[in-house]
């Protein structure tokens, strides 16, 4: 069954159209577990007396065991408060004691009765709501009275946003979205396990992944120990990594003598085809230009290595013009928002900008950082639906793991996860120079901005708003004080 | 040795050193625990007085608090592990980074004291004179905070305020005098003036529901394993006691009770959450663990069900959301994606069935709506709507 047919017959199914289709169809749907099947007819529905009249009972007997519990309780302060004689005669079965305790052991036995009874009341009264609900929703499709699962209602959603997919197998999509979920919870576990010893801030370990440099864990490590400042840290490792992106033949070091030997052999290698100047002069009269100032000379060392693996500078120039035409254009707002003048850093490498209006508009609400995010969203090389699609998958495996902290932070942690190659390679297959790009230039320069204005704005973001916690509070797990810095 | 206790002991993070303290009170429900009441000193106050013998093994807990987990009693069948509140910070009270040598350093007020600190390897459980919010020396435990945790946990049978659980302190020590002499010379602005003591209590685990644990309630995933809680019937029996517990908790003003003339004066929070300030115990039962910001309250008769809601109100949201998060959890292991609506419905009949052996409350179906009904000795009825249009 192409995708096509099965978004047919879900949706029907969803609006509680009956629909004709063929055995095939139904299995495959009920194998993937889209829709159930309901074999009782109606008049086998549960009625609300049978529902209701358990519900009594279950009153009933949860008053009836408070009542005996009560009545325990005070059997046994009177045991309790027994003379010690009566005690020691209720060994010998004799006496006031005897009584109290066979009361006590008499009530316990009641009670545990009662208790279980109830169990099998709460177990019956949920099963028979479950009844009565699947058969009001279920619709005869071929004969058979079936109901639209909630996997199903998703799969209409998944079906619905991926237009490409609609003449291809069904199989095909379910693969997919399995290989999505799969490689989004190897990447979180990958994040975790870095971060186990990582003493850096968690957007270096997704970095690391990203960019497949999974080595220089350990050296971002002794980075981050050694600098006094964080942001001195964050700037060494940076260079670092792009010192590997140049030349991927350097051995990996092991000391903070090692990484400093490379950063002394490579720190003149970047001056061929290095826009830095030019993007500096030319940034020279916006506001903000002295905190942009140092991120630039990041962003004209990769477009140096760019121009050295792949013999053209023309990509340096192209985004220097595309950069000074958003500076011109202002597509996401005023240049005096200083997050404006970070995003028009990533707008150059969109190629569609309908995309960044639609993210943006989606994205609005997000409380802090919205058009940055806007402009990562659309850099991706699928439709705006299908992107969002696999962006909400990102975030459900992200809460599934129960890894994001703050809700400006779970789009962020899912647009970087979802931006690693694999799951770019999942979706869609790049040629080599895409593929290229997307790594050596794109991402680096994303997390580059990331780390070096967003995350500060997120901080200072949930400094002032505990609330925004939505799940995990890992981020401070380490920090006893942050209950009274931040609530 | 069960997943929890293994997983404990895997957590050894910390040695402390025992050191002759004296015994300031002791809790008369655990005087057999007497060898136990001593002081306890973290690595960085143990070295700048030499002090390197006896050492013991154990895990770091929020920020001057540890746990032994070699050291446990069985209390009404549930093992709690000793504890030490006000061994020494682990982190440093204005950098928001661990304590360390060099900060240390600049605490010092006392240059005679600087070849001390020199020799200092190590920043993690240092004790010093600076007030913490004007109730503590910074690391150590202050006179009436601690003094305050001995009462209410005296006035618990063992760990049990009338169904409210804590984790009850068993002694109160006061710091040695040179320590306590030593500690006052290093501060960064004004100091605490009392004598400095430390709390010796009994805690059942470190899960913590959202905050100070790496191990988090509103996290399930992260310590249902460790709890050996496998399946959906063990969730459940742990989810029951989780409500039971936390309507015991809410209840706490009501447990506490007691009726003079026109006034009752019962138990009530003062700037503690459930959040950070209890743990969750392996078999589900939240144990309050800060019993100082616990004080009494004396309110008219009147006055007494608008003081229990209030109370309830406080703290209910954080019961709650950690409810749902263990029930949700519950569920996605049962592979069930359930409607929010059917969610609400089956917790209306747990939570029915969880309170049905509690002597102070009750559940009651009214209308459409479950309500608690809070019931005590002398004190007035209180009904509270826990889930509305739930029938």
């Amino acid at each position: 069954m192409d995708c096509e047919r099965a978004l047919e017959i879900l949706t029907s199914i969803k609006k509680r159209n009956d629909i004709p289709c063929s055995s095939d169809e139904i299995s495959d749907l009920l194998k993937f577990s889209f829709i159930s099947e309901y074999g009782k007819e109606s008049a086998d529905l549960p009625t609300e007396s049978e529902i209701n009249t358990l519900k009594m009972n279950y009153d009933r007997l949860n008053s009836e065991i408070h009542g005996l519990n009560k009545e325990l309780l005070s059997i046994e302060r009177e045991y309790e408060h027994a003379s010690l004689g009566s005690k020691l005669a209720s060994y010998l079965q004799i006496g006031k004691g005897k009584k109290l305790k066979s009361q006590i052991s008499k009530s316990k036995n009641e009670i545990k009765k009662m208790d279980t009874q109830v169990s099998i009341i709460k177990d019956q009264i949920l099963r028979l709501n479950d009844q009565k609900q699947s058969i009001n929703q279920a619709v005869r499709v071929n004969g058979k009275n079936v109901v639209l699962t909630p996997i199903g209602d998703n799969m209409i959603d998944e079906i619905e946003a991926r237009e490409r997919f609609l003449s291809r197998d069904l199989n095909v999509l379910i693969n997919l979205i399995d290989q999505l979920d799969e490689e989004f919870s190897s990447l979180i576990n990958k994040v975790g396990d870095i971060m186990k010893t990582g003493v850096f801030s968690p957007i270096w370990a997704v970095y690391l992944l990203n960019t497949n440099l999974g080595g220089l864990e350990k050296a971002f490590n002794s980075i981050s120990k050694r600098e006094y400042t964080y942001q001195q840290a964050e700037k060494r490792m940076m260079t670092l990594s792009i010192n590997f992106m140049r030349n991927p033949q350097l051995s990996i070091p092991d000391s903070n003598r090692d990484i400093l030997k490379i950063e002394k052999n490579m720190q003149y290698k970047y001056r061929k085809d290095n826009p830095a100047h030019d993007i500096k002069e030319f940034l020279h009269a916006y506001p903000h230009y002295q905190r942009i100032k140092k991120a630039t000379s990041m962003i004209g060392r990769l477009f140096s290595n760019w121009s050295l693996h792949h013999g053209s500078e023309a990509l340096g120039d192209e985004y220097l013009k595309n950069l000074k035409k958003i500076f011109k254009d202002q597509p996401i707002g005023s240049l005096s928002n200083k997050e404006v003048v970070y995003a028009s850093f990533v707008i150059p490498f969109i190629g569609d900008l309908s995309k960044l209006t639609f993210f943006k508009d989606l994205l609005r609400d997000i409380p802090e950082g919205s058009k940055f995010f806007a402009s990562l969203s659309a850099l991706f090389p699928w439709d705006v639906k299908e992107t969002w699609m696999i962006l909400l998958r990102a975030e459900m495996n992200i809460l599934r793991a129960q890894s994001a902290k703050f809700v400006p932070e779970l789009i962020e942690y899912a647009l970087l996860l979802a931006m690693n190659p694999e799951i770019i390679k999942v979706e869609n297959s790049f040629s080599q120079s895409q593929y290229d790009e997307w790594t050596q230039l794109i991402i680096p320069i994303v997390h580059l901005l990331a780390y070096t204005f967003l995350e500060k704005d997120l901080e200072k973001y949930v400094r002032k708003r505990p609330l925004a916690y939505i799940i995990s509070p890992r981020y401070y797990h380490h920090s006893s004080l942050h209950y009274h810095v931040i609530g | 040795m069960n997943t929890f206790e293994r997983f404990l002991h895997e957590s050894i993070d910390l040695q402390l050193y025992s050191v002759n303290a004296e015994i300031s009170a002791i809790n008369p429900q655990f005087k057999s625990y007497k060898k136990w009441i001593t002081g306890y000193i973290g690595p960085a106050t143990a070295e700048l007085h030499d002090i390197k013998e006896p050492k013991l093994n154990a895990i770091k807990d929020e920020n001057r608090n540890a746990i032994f987990p070699e050291f446990s009693v069985n209390l009404n069948d549930k093992t709690f592990f000793l504890a030490i509140k006000g061994c020494g910070a682990y982190e440093d009270m204005y950098e928001g980074k661990l304590l360390s040598p060099p900060r240390i350093r600049n605490a010092c007020r006392d240059s005679t004291c600087l070849h001390l600190v020199d020799k200092l390897t190590t920043g993690t459980g240092f004790i010093m004179g600076e007030s913490w919010m004007g109730e503590s020396p910074y690391g150590c435990q202050g006179f009436i905070n601690a003094f305050d945790e001995l009462a209410f946990s005296k006035l618990a049978k063992l760990d049990s305020i009338n169904g409210a659980h804590i984790c009850p302190v068993i002694g109160v020590v006061q710091l040695p005098p040179e320590i306590e002499e030593m500690a006052r010379k290093f501060f960064w602005f004004s100091t605490y003036k009392d004598h400095f003591y430390q709390e010796i209590r009994l805690m059942p685990s470190n899960i913590r529901l959202y905050f100070e644990s790496s191990r988090l309630v509103a996290n399930p995933s992260s310590f249902f394993s460790l709890f050996d809680l496998d399946t959906e019937k063990l969730i459940e029996k742990f989810e029951i006691n989780f409500i039971k517990s936390g309507i015991a908790l809410l209840s706490l003003f009501l447990r506490s009770a007691k009726k003079e003339g026109d006034n009752i004066t019962g138990i009530i929070y003062q700037d503690v959450w459930l959040d950070k300030d209890c743990v969750v115990a392996p078999d589900g039962t939240i144990h309050f663990a800060d019993l100082e910001g616990l004080i009494w309250k004396t309110v008219s008769q009147d006055k007494f069900a608008e003081t229990q809601s209030k109370e309830w109100e406080k703290l209910a949201f954080e019961f709650l959301f950690a409810l749902v998060k263990i029930d949700s959890y519950r569920h996605q292991l049962e592979g069930s994606k359930m409607s929010w609506n059917r969610q609400r419905e089956e917790l209306a009949l747990l939570i029915q069935l969880a309170i049905n052996q509690d002597s102070f409350v009750y559940s009651k179906n009214q209308n459409k709506d479950l309500l608690i009904v809070l019931e005590g000795t002398e004190v007035p009825l209180v009904e509270i709507p826990l889930l509305e249009m739930v029938n």
